[in-house]
């Protein structure tokens, strides 16, 4: 039931948070572990992609709010991609929508991120 | 028994003096004061000394007297016995007459001296006797008994032969074979009692280095006396005149004496070359047992990493020992052969006699390879010579006060979990006896550690449990008593609680005169933390809905700023807030990140979700931008429903959703029984979905059925 992991994987300055499984209040110390060793090695650029994740509690959506105020406070982000309608329904009821970007493909976040970096304007 | 055997010793006593009188009056009647054959004196002298020896004998039985005490008394005795010897012969030095072989005092003095020795030699003969007797029965085994009830037949018989025979006693004559042969079956007897000394074994060192220098000076004293008390000289005449019987059984005891001091002290000495060796074995048993005893003491961690340590040092007679736990088990599994992956480390050390920088330097900065060697290898490590073992690095080598040293790994399921460190000041020092018995420690230390930590964990478990108690207790009391009730509205709701998660709140308030307002809310996050913030939520609502002037839509705003200063940065409220103007029938509300509302009108479902973010998300202004407020003029039979997702989101075994769909159905057909029905239908309908007993999240439901007629 309550099986969960993150595998991460780098792009470039990026790095992509793959989540698996049920996010819920016993899942989600793994997640916040991912994103406090990220936070600890000064890599600010995350994606979380949410593509095979069944569920999410608002306990999961607690580790996103946990980070995010210090990731934007080193000019970094958290950027959320491939959600299922389901998971981006828990998103949109809580207003998440008007926090963080929300992309259909990973693609996009990433692009978002070096193409910052690229052009610094 | 007390009792008893005080008035035995009474009895002796008085028997003893009545036949001093009776001995003292016969000398005066008597021309040679010579006692042979007198039956009252020989009873009294029975009386006496069987008395007196039955005593003593029993007296022992009270408490259990260790071999050396035995030993010790009985070489006293022997010892007092030629003290007495020496200053009669010095200062009385009696004579006797010898008629027809039958020996008599030849004055008044010597009559004196000789009960005076008599006495002596009684009371001595009588403590060897029993000491003796107690010795032999110290370890006793089977044939023990036998053979000491054979020593006491053979003795009997021979105090009683040599009584018959002799000229002072009945002077029998033609009794010598006989006397002969009882003789030599007391004297087998007494070498089959003295022989069973496996006692000794069990002493330590020490105590046989003590054993040994009395038993060789018992020896030399009772060979001394029974020479002495054999022999025609003063003491044997003395005794023969006194009582033959008497001096038949000093004879005996002294014979016993000198026999097993001189057995004991053969037994000793070749027990002495052993001694050290059985005496670190017998410590190690000794230590293995305390062990043994640690691992029901687990409820202080400290205490037993201490005791550990300690114990280490008294098993392997070591100079300085350290233990050391591996945290994260999981990534510090040795594979035989590969490296010892990295992440986790050595914590919770527990030294003696060596610092945590000394270990630094031992183990080089980062743990190796002195660590390594041994989590590698997954079994003991012996190095017999620090300074020229290779398998060290040169800078360790180095370091003083360690000879030689053995590392033996703590496991657990087939995991290692710590290590043990025993050093010692000389090289070689350590055999493989050492090695094994620490090994045997270390899997005791392994499994009573881990008790350690099951007894931990369940404690931990135990708080929460009473916290989550806790939790739901204020949970409960945080929910509304009463609702109001009109004839225009009735009103149902209910929050069931999930076991852990709960976060789940509503309240109905009464405004002003017209008004009611009604709360549903989620807080994230669970346990005392969820209910606090619940507490907080109604205390701020409470005050702030006394304005009557301000929509739903401010009352959250105004919301927001303190619990987004007082909340964890994780934590988050979705919460919706409407109001009910009974005179105007209209009811107004406002979303804050929560489940939309849910309002039935003649069959027709719609969800309504007017825009706004869950409280505490956004401290800056974007929580007011999103926040949009809604409201419904009533219409008669109409049903508003507010409730969390726990409702929504009860899944059944196919992981299913109730979803909304089956909500908004399920509302639709009991619209017409009033809200408590609904409210039962409802929940009834959930249940039944998920067909589970203890729902995964806090399923809360208000319901609103507005009659009409205003």
């Amino acid at each position: 039931m309550s099986e969960f992991s993150v595998g991460v994987r780098q792009r470039d300055t990026v790095s992509i948070f793959e989540l698996k499984g049920y996010l819920d209040a016993h899942t989600a110390p793994e997640l916040e572990k991912t994103f406090q060793n990220h936070l600890n090695e000064s890599r600010f650029n995350i994606v979380v992609n949410f593509s095979d994740l069944s569920y999410i509690s608002s306990a999961g959506l607690g580790v996103l709010m946990q980070f995010i105020e210090d990731v934007r406070q080193n000019e970094g982000d958290i950027k959320l991609s491939n959600m299922s309608p389901r998971v981006y329904n828990v998103f949109d009821l809580l207003g998440f929508p008007m926090l963080y970007e929300i992309f259909d493909d990973e693609e996009e976040a990433v692009g978002k991120f070096l193409n910052k970096s690229d052009n610094p304007s | 028994m007390k009792l008893r055997q005080r008035i035995l010793l009474l009895v002796a006593v008085a028997s003893l003096v009545l036949d001093t009188v009776y001995v003292f009056v016969q000398h005066a009647i008597t021309s040679s004061g010579a006692l042979e054959g007198d039956l009252f004196h020989t009873a009294l002298v029975l009386l006496a000394f069987g008395g007196g020896g039955w005593y003593a004998y029993r007296a022992g039985d009270v408490e259990e007297q260790r071999p050396m005490q035995l030993i010790g008394r009985t070489m006293l005795a022997g010892t007092l016995y030629l003290l007495l010897i020496g200053i009669v012969k010095l200062t009385a030095n009696p004579s006797f007459t010898e008629v027809n072989g039958i020996v008599a005092p030849a004055s008044f003095s010597s009559l004196m001296a000789t009960i005076v020795l008599a006495i002596g030699s009684g009371v001595c003969a009588i403590v060897v006797f029993t000491g003796l007797s107690r010795l032999v029965f110290v370890k006793r085994r089977k044939s023990t008994r036998r053979n000491y009830a054979f020593l006491l037949t053979a003795a009997s018989g021979y105090v009683l032969l040599a009584f018959i025979s002799s000229p002072n006693g009945f002077g029998v004559t033609a009794l010598e074979t006989v006397t002969l042969i009882v003789s030599v079956l007391a004297l087998i007897a007494l070498l089959l009692n003295a022989f069973h000394f496996s006692w000794i074994l069990m002493l330590s060192r020490r105590e046989k280095l003590i054993t040994l220098l009395l038993a060789f000076f018992g020896f030399i004293f009772f060979i001394i006396l029974s020479i002495y008390a054999g022999s025609g000289e003063t003491v044997s005449r003395a005794l023969q005149t006194y009582h033959p019987l008497l001096s038949a059984f000093v004879n005996i005891a002294l014979d016993f004496g000198a026999l097993s001091m001189g057995i004991g002290f053969v037994s000793t000495l070749l027990h002495l070359p052993t001694a050290k060796e059985f005496d670190r074995k017998k410590m190690e048993i000794s230590t293995l047992q305390n062990m043994s005893r640690l691992i029901t003491q687990v409820f202080d961690f400290d205490e037993l990493m201490a005791t550990t340590t300690h114990l280490a040092l008294e098993v392997s007679e070591g100079h300085a020992a350290w233990l050391e736990l591996i945290n994260g088990r999981s990534t510090h599994r040795g594979n035989g052969h590969g490296n010892v992956t990295d992440g986790g480390g050595l914590v919770g050390p527990s030294l003696k006699n060596i610092t945590a920088v000394e270990i630094g330097q031992l183990c080089g900065s980062d743990g190796k390879p002195l660590r390594e060697l041994m989590l590698e290898a997954a079994h003991p490590v012996l190095v017999q010579d620090f300074v020229a073992d290779l398998r060290l690095d040169e800078s360790t080598r180095k370091m003083k006060g360690i000879g030689a040293m053995v590392l033996v790994p703590l496991s657990s399921h087939g995991e290692i979990t710590g290590l043990l460190c025993v050093t010692r000041k000389e090289a070689f020092s350590f055999d493989k006896d050492a090695v094994n018995v620490l090994s045997a420690f270390a899997d005791m230390v392994s499994v009573a550690i881990e008790n350690s930590t099951l007894i931990r964990e369940s404690i931990v478990k135990e708080r929460m449990e009473q916290e989550l108690l806790v939790a739901q207790q204020m949970q409960q009391s945080l929910l509304p008593q009463q609702l109001p009730a009109a004839p225009h509205y009735d009103i149902a709701a209910r929050s069931i609680p999930a076991y852990e998660v709960g976060g789940d709140y509503y309240d109905v308030l009464s405004l002003d005169g017209n008004r009611i307002g009604f709360v549903v809310g989620d807080v994230s996050g669970k346990g005392v933390s969820a209910a606090l913030y619940m507490a907080q939520v109604k205390g701020i609502f409470q005050s702030l809905s006394r304005d009557g002037g301000a929509s739903t839509r401010d009352i959250l705003v105004r919301m927001n700023t303190p619990l987004c200063e007082s909340m964890e940065r994780k934590s988050f409220i979705s919460l919706l807030y409407a109001v009910l103007d009974t005179d105007a029938g209209t009811l107004s509300f406002s979303r804050a990140g929560h489940c939309p509302l849910l309002h039935v009108r003649a069959g027709e479902a719609r969800f309504l979700q007017p825009e706004g973010m869950a409280l505490g998300l956004d401290a800056g202004g974007r929580f007011a931008d999103s926040l949009r407020e809604e409201s419904i003029l009533l219409e008669p039979d109409d049903v508003v429903v507010l409730y969390t997702d726990g409702v929504t989101e009860a899944r059944n075994a196919k992981e299913e959703e109730f979803a909304s769909e089956r909500l908004a159905e399920t509302v639709a057909r009991a619209a017409a029984h009033g809200a408590q029905a609904i409210l039962d239908e409802i929940l009834q309908s959930v249940h039944h979905h998920s067909a589970r007993a203890e729902a995964d999240d806090d399923i809360t439901v208000l319901v609103l059925h507005w009659r009409g007629g205003v």
